[in-house]
């Protein structure tokens, strides 16, 4: 019997089981009649269909593919890391805990190692949401990542695809257009911005936001005329709004002046004056201000903190004073909140550390500082009884002596706050000592697993 | 013997056990640490002060902690204690706790139950044996008068109907005895419900059922292996005590790979070996309630210098461990098939001795992973392919750890498709 004269007498007696013997007869005459039993149809159909589909089972050719053999990953060229560290690496990834991974990745290319090709998937999916690292996953993914994200081609991997063609920009999705972006705007800030201008009409309204979005990278004042004169005019407030944030960051700017000139309107320092707009200028829309305050804030007061938020911070002179003259008034509270904004935005240590000087319920500021500016500042505040929830804001790998003032600071509970950014020699010294944290098992067992 | 803190950390439980174990292995943590050639021991302050103790070689675990997990966090934190710094452990004598209890283990099960079970009166056993026969085949027969009625009135009358229609005539058979057959009908609601295709593959199914019923009705006419696997189908249980005083077979087997599988009625844990030497495969196969966990000492990657015995039928597969030499890591390649098709024609010899077979271990030499159209392969050097199982999810990882390159892939095989659970590459066992 040939496998389609089986398939056929099988797909018979599929026919008759469907609508009954009662009402169709089996038919007579297959090859395994001597299975069949007079008078009993029912099981005579239920014994040669089961024979029939074992032999179907048993006689199964296993087809052949009539696709090229995909194309062999090329040959590593580091080692792969220790089995204690693909170990320590999966856990992380499975609890969640980004800041143990960053470290990973960087002591794992600093001891010149790779990740082990099990992990490249989730290593792959974390670079996905996680943009800011993916320049240290792409370190540690060897020539299996990259390999990997071509062929799998999904489309939230194709930042690992080493070198996008640049003809990507014309053809590519929306992640492979990002990813050439921000490649050809490390190495070339200008040649990036060209890009974007080039399809910029034509681009749908949330590739345009993304792509100014994407400027963040190497902005300069090289990029102000284009931000000014399209992206902020845009039609669509998603990229209009992503224009002004950017501006904002571009104390030379057209954009700047005109808010340091609305400033000047409203706030006089000097003589502790301070007279928010009356009105919603209708020119403010155009430059990224919001109409609408939130629940519980004044609207003229809102768009006062705006302009503030985006005008210049040189234009106030020196922040101590400034800060002195704000503080003599009765909106020091809204000044200090959007000259924080401003000194984030505009990357300004003097004024963020000023601003912490004089209050420290505004502690994302230390992100602005340089870290051991920052570590300088917190160790004060520590010492003088400041909470120490304080060093959560301190994002950085800390310094030993900060390390071990931290430690004076913080006791038993607090050691997990401290746990994920302690100096490794701290660490290490801590577990010896039986310290029974977690992370601090785990970072300690990391060090020595990639140690170089 | 020399164990690294990776291969005793491997022993864990879960990630859970992991981390308090790595805490907890500091001597500084213990009230008392002891050691000879044999068995680490030690007290530790948790709940209560719990004595703790393992024997290095198999390794076996003892702990007075209430933890269900086998092994417990605190014998995982002694033994990586041990591995780490052996130095910190006095060197002595085994405590009188110690001594009893590896004097209990050592004592072999079966002569234990073997004392219990004389004091039962062979005739009362027969009598048992007999009404559930009597039981069976009161079952059976209702089955196979509702499988009639169902082709007689047509499976299109199936569609539709949900769980109820099975699980009716599945109760019955539990209360006759039948638990096998109860859950081969039970798993058809699924094949009703599974889209395109369906009658075709219900009837065959069915057929097979229908098959089971005939073969037990008639059990006297089979070769008495196959007549083992159809009372074992049926739901008849071999005694294992017995099973395990049988001859062994020796080897060193290759642990390939795992597979647990949790649902609301039990929990099930599948090893699967292959002897190095007479190339055999073999499946420990362990049942628990949801929740349970399950011995962990081989795991795979690992080789077992040992015995196994093997569970009567006509495709002998199912084993237990008879004796245990010692565990040790794997090196090498496990024994396979050079293409797809002598595979498949391993499939069809073993179908042929058994047609109720359902999972059969299958290990490939030389294939690669890849999507084609329809889905994920595993393709071969004749480029014959055979596609994964759908339930598998780690394709990526797979294509990841094999690289475009061929490997040696061990999974399941069904007649339709496989489902992966390691590969070997570059001399490396991965479990997928």
């Amino acid at each position: 019997m040939s496998p389609s004269e089986l398939g056929a007498r099988l797909a018979a007696l599929v026919k008759v089981a469907l609508v009954g013997t009662d009402r169709q007869p089996l038919p007579a005459g297959g090859p395994l009649e001597r299975l069949h039993r007079e008078g009993d149809p029912e099981g005579s159909l239920l014994a040669e269909a089961a024979a029939l589909a074992l032999a179907e089972r048993a006689a199964r050719l296993p087809p052949r593919a009539d696709t090229a053999a995909p194309t062999p990953a090329p040959e590593e060229k580091r080692p792969r890391c220790k089995p204690g560290a693909v170990r320590l690496l999966v856990g992380f990834l499975v609890d969640g805990e980004h800041e143990l991974i960053a470290e990973w990745l960087a002591l794992a290319a600093r001891a010149g190692v790779r990740a082990d090709e099990t992990t490249l998937p989730e290593l792959l999916d974390h670079g996905r949401s996680r943009v800011e690292l993916r320049a240290a996953i792409a370190a540690v993914l060897g020539e299996r990542g990259p390999w990997l994200a071509r062929e799998i081609g999904d489309a939230g991997w194709s930042w690992a695809i080493a070198a996008p063609a640049p003809d990507a920009w014309a053809t590519g999705t929306r992640a492979e257009r990002l990813a050439l972006l921000a490649a050809t705007r490390g190495a070339d800030p200008a040649r990036g911005r060209e890009l974007v201008e080039s399809t910029f009409d034509e681009d749908a309204v949330e590739e345009r936001a993304a792509f100014v979005a994407a400027l963040a990278l190497g902005l300069s004042d090289a990029d102000e005329p284009f931000l000014e004169e399209r992206a902020r005019v845009d039609r669509r407030k998603e990229v209009r709004t992503a224009a002004a944030t950017l501006l904002a960051r571009l104390p030379g700017s057209r954009f700047a002046a005109r808010m340091a000139e609305r400033a000047r309107a409203h706030v006089h320092l000097d003589a502790g004056e301070i007279k928010p707009p009356h009105a919603f200028d209708p020119d403010f829309a155009a430059d990224g201000i919001e109409a609408s305050a939130p629940r519980g804030e004044g609207a003229r007061a809102f768009w006062l903190r705006q302009i503030v938020a985006a005008a210049p911070l040189a234009m106030w002179g020196a922040p101590a004073e400034a800060l002195a003259a704000a503080r003599r008034t009765d909106w020091a509270e809204l000044l200090i909140g959007a000259w924080a904004v401003a000194s984030a935005r505009q990357r300004d240590a003097a004024w963020a550390e000023a601003i912490l000087g004089v209050t420290l319920d505004l502690p994302d500021l230390l992100a602005v500082l340089p870290p051991e500016r920052g570590e300088a500042l917190v160790d004060r505040a520590l010492r003088a009884g400041a909470d120490a929830d304080l060093i959560a804001h301190l994002r950085h790998p800390w310094s030993e002596p900060f390390s071990r003032s931290v430690l004076r600071a913080v006791r038993g509970p607090g050691l997990h706050l401290a746990a994920p950014r302690l100096h490794p020699t701290v660490v290490a010294e801590l577990v010896a000592q039986g310290e029974p944290d977690a992370t601090l098992e785990r970072r300690a067992s990391m060090h020595k697993e990639l140690s170089s | 013997v020399t164990l690294t803190p990776d291969a005793v950390l491997a022993l864990a439980p879960d990630e859970a056990s992991v981390h308090a174990a790595t805490a907890m292995a500091t001597p500084r943590r213990w009230v008392t640490l002891g050691a000879d050639e044999a068995a680490v021991w030690g007290e530790i302050r948790g709940g209560d002060l719990y004595r703790v103790a393992v024997l290095i070689g198999e390794p076996a675990f003892r702990c007075t902690c209430p933890s269900p997990k086998k092994p417990c966090k605190h014998a995982l934190a002694l033994l990586l204690a041990w591995a780490r710094a052996p130095g910190a452990f006095a060197p002595g004598v085994p405590p009188a706790w110690l001594v009893e209890w590896a004097e209990q283990r050592a004592k072999p099960a079966r002569a234990a139950r073997a004392g219990e079970s004389s004091v039962v009166d062979p005739r009362a056993q027969q009598r048992r044996a007999a009404e559930r026969e009597a039981r069976i085949a009161g079952g059976l027969e209702d089955l196979d008068r509702w499988l009639r009625d169902l082709i007689r009135q047509g499976l299109a009358a199936v569609q539709g109907r949900g769980y109820d229609l099975w699980d009716a005539p599945a109760a019955r058979l539990v209360d006759a005895q039948a638990p096998g057959v109860a859950r081969r009908l039970r798993a058809l609601a699924a094949v009703a419900a599974s889209g395109t295709g369906w009658p075709e593959r219900l009837l065959e199914r069915l057929g097979l059922v229908f098959l089971l019923v005939e073969a037990y009705r008639r059990q006297a006419q089979l070769p008495e292996d196959l007549r083992a696997d159809v009372r074992s189908l049926v739901g008849w249980t071999v005694g294992q005590d017995e099973l395990v005083a049988g001859p062994g077979v020796a080897d060193r087997w290759l642990v390939l790979g795992e597979r647990v599988e949790e649902d609301e009625r039990y929990k099930s844990q599948r090893l699967w070996l292959v002897g190095l030497h007479g190339k055999r495969p073999a499946l420990l196969l362990s049942f628990g309630p949801p929740g349970t966990y399950f011995d962990r000492s081989l795991r795979p990657g690992t080789i077992l210098d040992g015995e196994l015995v093997f569970f009567p039928g006509a495709t002998p597969i199912r084993a237990l461990v008879k004796t245990r030499n010692h565990v040790e890591p794997a090196t090498g390649e496990p024994p396979g098939h050079a293409t797809i098709l002598e595979a498949q024609a391993d499939y069809a010899a073993a179908l042929a001795r058994n047609p109720w077979l359902d999972e059969h271990p299958v290990v490939l030499r030389a294939v690669v992973p890849q999507r084609l159209r329809d889905g994920w392969v595993l393709r071969d050097a004749t480029d014959r392919f055979v596609p994964l199982a759908r339930r598998y999810g780690d394709e990526k990882r797979l294509a990841a750890v094999a690289g475009g390159r061929p490997i040696t892939a061990f999974g399941e095989w069904n007649g339709h498709a496989i489902l992966p659970l390691a590969a070997f590459v570059e001399g490396r066992h991965v479990a997928l």
